[in-house]
């Protein structure tokens, strides 16, 4: 089986559904194709686990790579079967035609599309084009609204994230260069730099990957280059919003895990670490005040994605491979929490019409079907005991504490407390209390079992599973991913 | 470097040129009006085009040649046409409308500059043709960057970003063996989609918000 | 055989003599691309002499610095062309001066005139003063370096030793340094010499005037010198231009055949010169006075990156 042939399913769909001739027919290709990306990666997994990495003509699928294939189809699947709902309810209230359908699921299939051209980049060249194709295939989701602020959203977004990735391409231009020199045969695989990393010359290989960590970093979200983010997270209907902060940080960030295994090899891990804890922290730290502060529920959980992008990169930093197993596993907890968190809040944001916390009262009275996914979620990413989110930060602080780095995860244990004040206390107003009288607004229109409450309710199982048990087979996976982005294993 | 250098008046020729592109770049930060700043970035395209075929013909390269021809048509031609169609369609008004004073602008450019030579200062040693290349791409890079934070108008800030790229343009041809041909088409039409998509997005702006000052997007904060 | 002293020493001569006619072309050019007819080349000199034939009229508030000023702006004007090459790589007095005498020169004029603008107590005088030294004062520093960068290039001040140096590297001289200096000097000389879109020459508007706001105390011979040597101004100028960006074909010995294709050569390129810049000025509109800095500070920077070009910038692919 090529590589390639797991794009073909999203691809199909994504013209498909321009071809769709009603709604339901457009809602029944998209969850079919949807889900035949999903059973794709899912093949591909089993098969890149049980024999080792599929590679050619540029392309490779290896174990780090299907992991991020999986989580995008995953994150996919959910936001195509709680998209059906949001149109629903946007067609009804902005009158929108079928038109609006077809682009719609077309771009988000095409989103997936390109989410998942990422994983399977070996060559770094494509790896660049497949990143920016996620932006340009994504803003017009961002700014689907057509409002004042979705369209200053969608624009802070291309504008950003295009510049910022031209950084990055700078960067890997200059690897290109630094590989050549070195005799790795011209070539912009990754596995023909990770060959030839020892025999690079470091000052060009500092220089690039200095470039590609600004360039890409832009994209995962670190502070300070970060500003796109709120507005574009809490501007896109509520499923994108999903993908984006789920996915689409997910993937600049596994360009920059790709980046850090080259440079590690080449420079050792001193440099690169210190560049991913440096802008860890200061993520955490600029989140903090802001998620403290917020007074948009979805703002606050794209703060909260600033926060856990943070989190993520600070792992990297500590560079021990316990560290990269609990920054792996926190990568999957948080994609499917914070997914979980956004879909959610979306549902509130119908039943109750409004952004503003303090609007939001007796969620879980009132919508039981938002209130308590959404609750469940934002307490997994404060990071509270039942959840996965609690494994893996334990993992990475206690790692911090065991690598010798005490003020850095002192640092870091300090904002997280700060942090899981807030979204605590947030989730805990909006929750509770007594609801407003004439909500929710539209009471017929309730999600629908299999396109909500089911998946739903299994994103929340596993990430209560995953607080406190591991399978044996997730263990190896991310045991061996860890030892890829340590630059231990390539061939 | 090969063993059958180009003759001298060739390299003159591409370095006259590089000085060229950089001179069109502090052009786009000091003229006022959208209309020169797009024929600016459309010289700047074309002068990076031209570049691109000296240095494909001796050696000769044929890739390089192909991408300095496609370069010349997406970049030189067909983005600058496209830019004045939208200024075109949307009536603006023609002033950039800087945040920051022209002199001031142009000034930190001048920084910028030295600054992207001082990065590139360690590999002149080894390379001083890759040095200079690269140093001169991180210029156009920052240029463009610098236009963009320092202008309000949407169109502005996508001719900075194009300036941007064309940054990017340099820093492929100063790896003299190459990129992989299929990496710079994908490159090129990858700008061509940003283009459209920035396009289409300033329409919207323009009617949602009967402006395209970027100044008016600051509604979203906190 | 001819003596190569006395061909250079007929170099300022000719400048100081053709200075009128290469005003007059620049005049009847940009008559012909705005579609008129214009008057003839010839204009400048009967101008000149009509002003001579007149009665000087001098108010009598004014200081003697008032009479002096002509002379002092001419007498500058001409010594500052003995210092330039023109047709042959040799300069009668450049044992005298080099580059920064030239700049000195230059200067001096603009300082009189300015005075000259002051003694007479006029309202439009004082502004076009204070105009004219805001110029100067932006204008100066881009001309110092711009010249510098062909100073740094050839490793010496002496502009005749300049021109020679370039017109023997072939090639070299078509560096991105001298390319910078080059764009850097036109838009000084644009400044400097009064032309659009800084200043117009032919304005008739007092509010709008720079150049000519100094001058409307002045009449009869003393007017004419002072027109005169700006028309020297502009001539000298394109001059340095042409000889020092676009060298080549200048006679470098004191043969027929070199001197006579030095000549034919220097003409094509004063010509080529005054072609840029009667399109240049047609082009465009006269910058409000405010906008001026922004324009001195493009010609600023340009100089800057050509000075910088020849040591930390290596530009280049």
């Amino acid at each position: 089986m090529p590589v390639w042939s797991i794009l073909i399913a999203p691809l199909a769909a994504s013209v498909l559904c321009v071809a769709g001739s009603s709604t339901a027919a457009i809602r029944r290709i998209s969850a079919a194709g949807a889900a035949a990306t999903l059973g794709m990666s899912g093949w591909a997994g089993c098969s890149v686990l049980l024999h080792g990495p599929i590679s050619g003509g540029g392309l490779r699928l290896d174990a780090l790579g299907v992991y991020l294939a999986l989580i995008a189809s995953l994150l996919s699947f959910a936001a195509s079967l709680a998209s059906g709902g949001f149109m629903e309810h946007e067609a009804q209230t902005e009158n929108l035609g079928l038109n609006a359908w077809r682009v719609y699921y077309a771009l988000l299939h095409l989103f997936t599309t390109s989410m998942l051209w990422v994983s399977i980049s070996n060559n770094l060249g494509f790896l660049w084009i497949a990143v920016e194709a996620t932006t340009l295939s994504s803003a017009f989701l961002v700014g689907f609204h057509r409002h004042h602020h979705s369209v200053e959203a969608a624009w802070k977004y291309v504008i950003l994230c295009s510049v910022g990735i031209a950084f990055a391409l700078f960067g890997t231009i200059l690897l290109y260069y630094a590989g050549a020199k070195a005799g790795n045969g011209h070539s912009l695989d990754w596995t023909a730099f990770m060959e030839a990393a020892p025999r690079m010359d470091p000052r060009i290989v500092r220089l690039a990957f200095l470039f590609a960590f600004l360039g890409y970093g832009t994209k995962a979200g670190f502070a300070p280059m970060h500003t796109w983010l709120p507005d574009a997270h809490s501007q896109a209907p509520s499923p994108i919003s999903a993908m984006l902060s789920g996915v689409l940080l997910t993937a600049a960030f596994y360009a920059l895990m790709r980046f850090h295994a080259i440079a590690a090899r080449c420079l050792g891990p001193a440099f690169p670490s210190r560049l991913f804890l440096a802008f860890g922290l200061l993520s955490l730290a600029l989140a903090a005040p802001f998620i403290l502060a917020a007074r948009d529920y979805k703002r606050m959980l794209a703060y909260s994605s600033v926060e856990h992008m943070g989190l993520m990169s600070l792992a990297l930093g500590i560079g021990s491979r316990f560290a990269l197993y609990g920054m792996l596993l926190h990568l999957l907890c948080h994609a499917l929490a914070k997914g979980l968190a956004f879909m959610s809040s979306g549902l509130i944001l119908r039943g109750f019409g409004t952004r503003k916390i303090t609007k939001v009262s007796g969620a879980l009275s009132a919508l039981p079907a938002a209130g308590v996914p959404f609750l469940a979620a934002v307490l997994a990413l404060s990071g509270l005991p039942p959840f996965g989110i609690f494994t893996s930060e334990l993992i990475i602080l206690s790692e911090a504490f065991a690598q010798g780095r005490l003020w850095t995860g002192l640092a870091a244990l300090a904002l997280l407390g700060v942090i899981f004040a807030g979204l605590f206390y947030h989730a805990l107003r909006m929750s509770f209390g007594p609801a407003r009288e004439g909500v929710p607004r539209i009471p017929n229109q309730r999600p629908g079992f299999w396109e909500w409450t089911a998946p739903a309710a299994c994103f929340i199982a596993v990430l209560a599973l995953l607080g406190f048990w591991i399978p044996g087979p997730l263990d190896r996976w991310l045991m061996e991913m860890a030892r890829i982005i340590e630059g231990a294993a390539y061939g | 470097m090969s063993a059958a250098a180009p003759p001298f008046w060739m390299s003159q020729a591409v370095t006259f040129l590089s000085a060229m592109a950089l001179v069109s770049a502090f052009g786009i930060l000091s003229l006022r009006t959208l209309p020169l700043c797009i024929r600016a970035y459309a010289v700047q395209s074309l002068v990076l085009g031209l570049a691109a075929f000296l240095l494909a013909i001796h050696p000769v390269r044929a890739h390089v040649l192909g991408i300095a021809a496609v370069a010349i048509l997406v970049k030189g031609l067909a983005i600058p046409w496209f830019l004045f169609k939208i200024i075109e369609d949307v009536s603006i008004k023609r002033e950039t409308e800087p945040f920051v004073s022209y002199p001031f602008s142009m000034l930190g450019g001048v920084g910028l500059t030295l600054l992207s030579y001082a990065v590139m200062e360690p590999l002149s040693g080894s390379d001083p043709f890759a040095a200079r290349g690269f140093a001169l791409a991180l210029t156009l890079m920052q240029l463009g960057l610098w236009l963009m934070v320092g202008r309000k108008k949407a169109v502005t800030q996508v001719v900075g970003l194009l300036v941007v790229e064309n940054g990017l343009f340099v820093a492929a041809l100063s790896v003299s063996f190459g990129m992989p041909m299929i990496v710079e088409l994908g490159l090129i039409f990858d700008l061509l989609v940003a283009v459209v998509v920035m396009g289409l997005l300033v329409f919207r702006i323009q009617s949602t918000y009967a402006s395209i000052n970027t100044e008016r997007l600051s509604r979203l904060k906190g | 055989m001819i003596n190569f002293a006395a061909a250079s020493a007929a170099q300022p001569l000719a400048l100081i003599l053709l200075a009128p006619l290469i005003n007059g072309c620049v005049k009847k050019l940009k008559a012909v691309l705005q579609n008129r007819r214009g008057a003839s080349v010839l204009q400048p000199y009967w101008d000149i002499l009509k002003s001579f034939r007149k009665e000087e009229a001098i108010s009598e508030t004014t200081s003697w610095i008032f009479r002096a000023v002509p002379y002092a702006v001419f007498g500058a004007t001409a010594a500052a062309c003995f210092l330039v090459p023109v047709a042959a790589a040799a300069a009668p007095f450049g044992f005298a001066g080099d580059l920064i005498t030239l700049v000195y020169l230059l200067a001096l004029p603009r300082f009189f005139t300015a005075l000259g603008g002051l003694d007479a107590g006029s309202a439009f005088g004082g502004m076009g003063s204070s105009r004219e030294v805001m110029i100067a004062s932006m204008a100066e520093p881009a001309l110092i370096m711009a010249l510098f960068t062909v100073g740094v290039e050839t490793g010496t001040t002496q502009i005749d030793a300049a021109a020679r140096i370039l017109s023997q590297g072939g090639w070299t001289a078509f560096s991105p340094g001298a390319a910078l200096a080059f764009a850097a000097l036109f838009l000084v000389l644009l400044a400097e010499c009064g032309r659009l879109p800084v200043d117009n020459p032919a304005t008739h508007l007092e509010l709008t005037m720079v150049h000519e706001a100094m001058l409307l105390e002045y009449s009869g011979r003393s007017l004419a010198l002072i027109e005169w040597a700006s028309m020297i101004k502009l001539t000298l100028f394109l001059t340095l231009l042409a000889n020092l960006f676009l060298p080549w074909g200048i006679a470098l010995e004191a043969e027929a055949a070199p001197l006579a294709l030095g000549v034919l050569v220097y003409g094509v390129k004063i010509a080529a010169l005054l072609a840029v810049l009667a399109v240049a000025e047609t082009s465009t509109a006269k910058l409000r006075l405010f906008r001026v800095p922004d324009f001195l500070g493009a010609a600023f920077v340009l100089a800057l990156l050509g000075l910088l070009s020849q040591g930390v910038l290596r530009l280049g692919l």
